[in-house]
């Protein structure tokens, strides 16, 4: 229960710690909040040689407002969004409670937690639900990678070898625009069984916009597009609150594990969407 | 405001910090491998800091880490450079804090192994800006206890603090 030997770099920019995952190739992994890093090392789940802290690395640390939304540095705790105002984008600040502990929510980060791209984690769903931007640095410049393309399975994402994710950006939503964010777990701060988040647009009491994700129910989180377009155009009447939730419950397919059937999970899904409707139904 | 162009510092299997624990400049060598929670028992000797599970679920070797709850056996000691940190040894400087006299009051602990944690997670919270009864069981929902069933702690937070129940 204590890590393999390692050699640890704590860089102060971004370029040099690149230079280091460039250096030392797939042995290397860059280290932020360590809250499921160090775990796995424990475990010896993980055994890179090189730890890169990207820790002490200022430009990850910045969390501003754009035009675009919020633009969070990989390395700003998940306790400091959820202290800090993140006006226009309210799903954020909903999933913060969710995650784990506030002694897990100090040191863990919204970009590790998105690297990471734990099936069972909170942000990946938010960034999937707000069509997050993802920032990926590498030493040869950045690119954004859109939040449906960027979680390639469980624990997988889809940078490439060297790549650093430095930034996150959150579109902000209207006033308007009414947000959830519910999950199931068996005991307060424990891995969801199943979650499911949503942003939805009304006009004259009819949904215009819909998006609406379910996770911990398979590799990674998933839009529920049957769900969406079951209430296209609707009023969310107990009618419309069937559809859906029958929708969603039909569209995912859940693993099946210790904390709960693929059946369990559908059921799940399916009455958190209708609570997460009903709460957010004008 | 720009920072110095710091060197670059390769990777090492020994890692030099410097850091503050209990109001004292700490500096030393540590592995790079090292927890925090082992650093700060074994090397420092201030065992006070229990270690559980070590995998970040019990909450048992949580300190006050600039100012907030962290768990120590899931952090590197390499990564505290800089840092200022309190365990239990620093709650109080001569005998029992009064959240501490409360828990032996209370009966918020049986065993004892879970308590420095429990002591330093409640550490963090400013008894002016209470949070409730039901935000204390949140902030404790981090800690386990397998001997109280939690309602000594809460009463002895209400005795510390002086706060009725529920309130």
């Amino acid at each position: 229960m204590k890590p393999p030997p390692f050699a640890y770099c704590r860089p102060h920019s971004l370029d040099e710690a690149l230079e280091f995952l460039a250096e030392h190739g797939d042995e290397a992994r860059p280290l932020a909040g360590g809250q499921s890093l160090v775990p796995m090392l424990n475990h010896r789940l993980a055994r890179p040689t090189v730890l890169v802290d990207i820790g002490a690395i200022g430009d990850l640390q910045r969390m501003d407002r754009n035009e675009s939304g919020w633009r969070i540095g990989a390395t700003v705790t998940q306790r400091r969004v959820e202290r800090e105002s993140t006006e226009g984008c309210d799903l954020l600040r909903l999933a913060m409670p969710f995650i784990g502990h506030r002694q897990i929510r100090a040191r863990g980060t919204v970009g590790g937690s998105i690297a990471h791209a734990d099936p069972a984690a909170e942000l990946p769903a938010v960034a999937l639900t707000l069509d997050a931007t993802m920032v990926a640095a590498g030493l040869d410049g950045q690119r954004e990678i859109p939040a449906a393309e960027f979680f390639a399975g469980p624990y997988m994402n889809s940078l490439e070898e060297g790549e650093i994710l430095s930034h996150v950006t959150f579109p902000t939503v209207p006033p308007t625009t009414r947000c959830s964010f519910r999950e199931f777990a068996r005991r307060k701060g424990d891995f969801a069984v199943a979650g499911v988040a949503a942003t939805v647009d009304f006009e004259d009491g009819s949904v215009t916009a819909a998006s609406l994700t379910a996770f911990a129910v398979g590799s990674n989180p998933v839009r529920l597009t049957g769900a969406e377009a079951a209430v296209a155009g609707r009023h969310l009447d107990e009618a419309a609150l069937i559809d859906s939730a029958e929708a969603a419950a039909a569209e995912i397919e859940p693993w099946d594990d210790i904390h709960g059937s693929p059946q369990y999970r559908r059921q799940l899904v399916a009455a958190l969407l209708r609570r997460a409707l009903q709460e957010v139904a004008p | 405001m720009t920072a110095p162009k710091a060197r670059r510092v390769e990777p090492s299997v020994e890692v030099p910090i410097s850091l503050t624990v209990n109001g004292e400049a700490v500096e030393a060598m540590v592995p790079a491998r090292q927890l925090l929670a082992d650093f700060l028992r074994e090397e420092l000797r201030l065992t006070g800091t229990h270690v559980g599970c070590e995998q970040g679920i019990c909450g048992a070797c949580t300190i006050n880490l600039d100012g907030e709850p962290v768990r120590s056996c899931i952090m590197l000691a390499a990564q505290v450079d800089g840092s200022a940190i309190t365990t239990v040894e620093g709650l109080s400087s001569e005998g029992l804090s009064p959240l501490q006299q409360a828990f032996k009051d209370n009966h918020g602990l049986q065993c004892g192994f879970c308590t420095p944690g429990f002591l330093m997670t409640l550490s963090t919270i400013d008894p002016e800006e209470y949070p409730g009864e039901e935000g204390i069981r949140e902030a404790i929902s981090g800690n386990l206890c397998r001997c109280t069933g939690y309602g000594g702690i809460l009463q002895a937070v209400r005795t510390a603090w002086d706060r009725p129940q529920d309130g």
